[in-house]
């Protein structure tokens, strides 16, 4: 497993992001699917930089590796206060736009690009896990 | 993220490449705020180039959406591809905001 630890502010976003981009290209995965996995990334992230130290300052460790032959992990892990983000209650997405507002868009979406996701209250950290299953027909040509 | 924008006759023609995410959606906020501060209320924006956005470039375009529609003006996306055109069907958004297939069908509906 490679992992990456950063402070858990949006400074460190973009590392995290080239991180987890290079590890799904290496793993094999479609352009598009980088793209999805790298979109729920940044929602888990963001999520932590925003709600998980309201004390002040954090810290995030994303750690990817792959599981047998077909499988990537992605471990997301911070040291804040207890959140699981899975059960957050999804938005109303037929709402009409005077209505919408921001809550819960990000962890829908993140849900929604992830269907393997699991949490876990461990040693005082949240720990998130993304599982990405590798198509089986893979398109070369992207 | 870049982004640059050009008055047109019927409006302002908005191009935004690459991505929307939380740190560069502000500045897509400032960008529009600017030109709407100077009185511009019709919007077409190109995405042609964009390759990613996430809740917080929703969020950005939300908000300036409600802004737009308060002033009686208009906000529309052109040329959605792959993952922004999935996150914008996903979150519903495809609904509330206007998509056009090209620049060209969605000046013509300025």
């Amino acid at each position: 497993m490679e992992e990456l630890n950063l402070p858990a502010d949006l400074k460190s976003l973009k590392r995290f992001t080239d991180f987890i981009e290079e590890q799904t290209r290496t793993f094999g995965l479609k352009v598009t699917r980088i793209m999805e996995i790298s979109l729920a990334l940044e929602e888990a992230l963001v999520n932590i930089f925003v709600h998980a130290y309201p004390e002040g300052e954090g810290w995030v460790q994303v750690r990817c590796g792959p599981r047998g032959d077909d499988r990537l992990v992605i471990e997301i892990r911070d040291g804040g206060i207890p959140f699981n983000s899975i059960v957050r209650p999804d938005p109303d997405t037929t709402e009409g736009i005077d209505e919408r507002t921001e809550g819960g868009l990000g962890i829908f979406l993140m849900k929604k690009m992830i269907p393997v996701i699991e949490y876990r209250r461990e040693n005082d950290m949240n720990v998130l896990t993304f599982l990405i299953t590798k198509e089986q027909a893979e398109d070369e040509k992207e | 993220m870049d982004i640059s924008g050009e008055k047109v006759d019927k409006g302002v023609v908005v191009s935004v490449t690459g991505r929307m995410d939380a740190v560069t959606s502000p500045d897509f906020e400032k960008e529009m705020d600017r030109w709407i501060e100077d009185g511009e209320i019709l919007f077409v924006v190109d995405l042609k180039s964009l390759d990613y956005i996430s809740s917080s470039g929703l969020r950005s375009i939300l908000s300036i959406a409600k802004k737009l529609k308060a002033r009686k003006g208009k906000i529309l996306l052109a040329s959605l591809k792959n993952v922004v055109k999935e996150v914008f069907e996903i979150s519903g958004f495809s609904t509330i905001i206007p998509l056009y297939e090209s620049l060209d069908t969605a000046m013509s509906d300025l």
